[in-house]
């Protein structure tokens, strides 16, 4: 693994561990003010203010839920982070498996591309799609 | 990239290009003999036969389906794709995107791990 490439896996290290521990250090200390996150097949949003109160919502939906890792792989400027929600107010088994396409510029996220079951995740609101 | 990631990368598209042409080489030809399939959250499908199967079900169901390569990270034996899948009978605007780790031995594919909303695949009913 060349320097980059540790870069950008500390840089997902820490998305994991702020999202386990503090989601406003998260968004933050993670994303980039002019960040783009992509809920794949639902919709992207943008802004600080916003992703914080939406990351509010989930823990208030689910206070205990966390963040699970089963794999990462990096490329110079790009996390694949392979994760599954858990949240043991649904269960011991429950979990929902995402996969989170994070590329990064200067040690922060500049876009987040994410793939779920978005219907199944703990605290979203989700329009279904049109078709 | 190392030559060793561009062979992978070639498997990745072989993967799409025969995905969309040719069904019956597609498994063969990219997946290993004991390939290992995770529809994420779902089931695992194990095995080249069980595998032709899904996609002969899938494609019953959606015969005009086919993907399109958005995006591809290769990272030595693991290449992630992000893809969209089409369907123009569901709609000239049904889409449904998804992305697929691909873990790679000798130039195959030996476990695949994709992530989708999978109540919208057509054809999979789990």
């Amino acid at each position: 693994m060349n320097e980059r490439q540790k870069h950008t896996l500390a840089v997902a290290e820490r998305y994991v561990d702020l999202y386990n521990t503090d989601p406003e250090r998260f968004v933050r200390e993670c994303y980039h003010d002019d960040y783009e996150v992509g809920a794949m097949g639902i919709g992207t949003y943008g802004g600080v203010d916003k992703f914080i109160a939406i990351e509010r919502a989930v823990l208030a939906a689910a206070p205990k839920r966390k963040m699970q890792v089963l794999n990462i792989h990096v490329t110079d400027e790009v996390a694949v982070v392979e994760a599954a929600v858990v949240d043991p107010d649904r269960g011991a088994d429950w979990s929902l498996p995402f996969c989170a396409v994070l590329e990064i510029r200067d040690d922060k996220i500049a876009v987040d591309r994410t793939y779920a079951e978005f219907a199944n995740w703990p605290g979203l609101s989700v329009e279904p799609p049109s078709k | 990239m190392t030559e060793h990631e561009r062979f992978n990368l070639a498997t990745a598209h072989r993967y799409i290009d025969l995905y969309n042409y040719d069904i019956v080489r597609f498994v063969p030809e990219c997946y290993t003999d004991d390939c290992r399939v995770h529809v994420m959250g779902r089931t695992v499908i194990e095995g080249p036969q069980q595998f032709l199967d899904v996609e002969r079900t899938v494609l019953r169901a959606a015969p005009r389906r086919y993907m399109r390569l958005d995006r591809a990270h290769v990272a030595s034996d693991v290449v992630t794709i992000e893809v969209t899948l089409l369907n123009p009978e569901a709609g000239s605007d049904w889409s449904l995107p998804f992305v697929a780790v691909l873990k790679l031995r000798d130039h195959l594919i030996a476990v695949d791990r994709s992530y989708a909303d999978w109540s919208r695949w057509p054809g999979l009913a789990m």
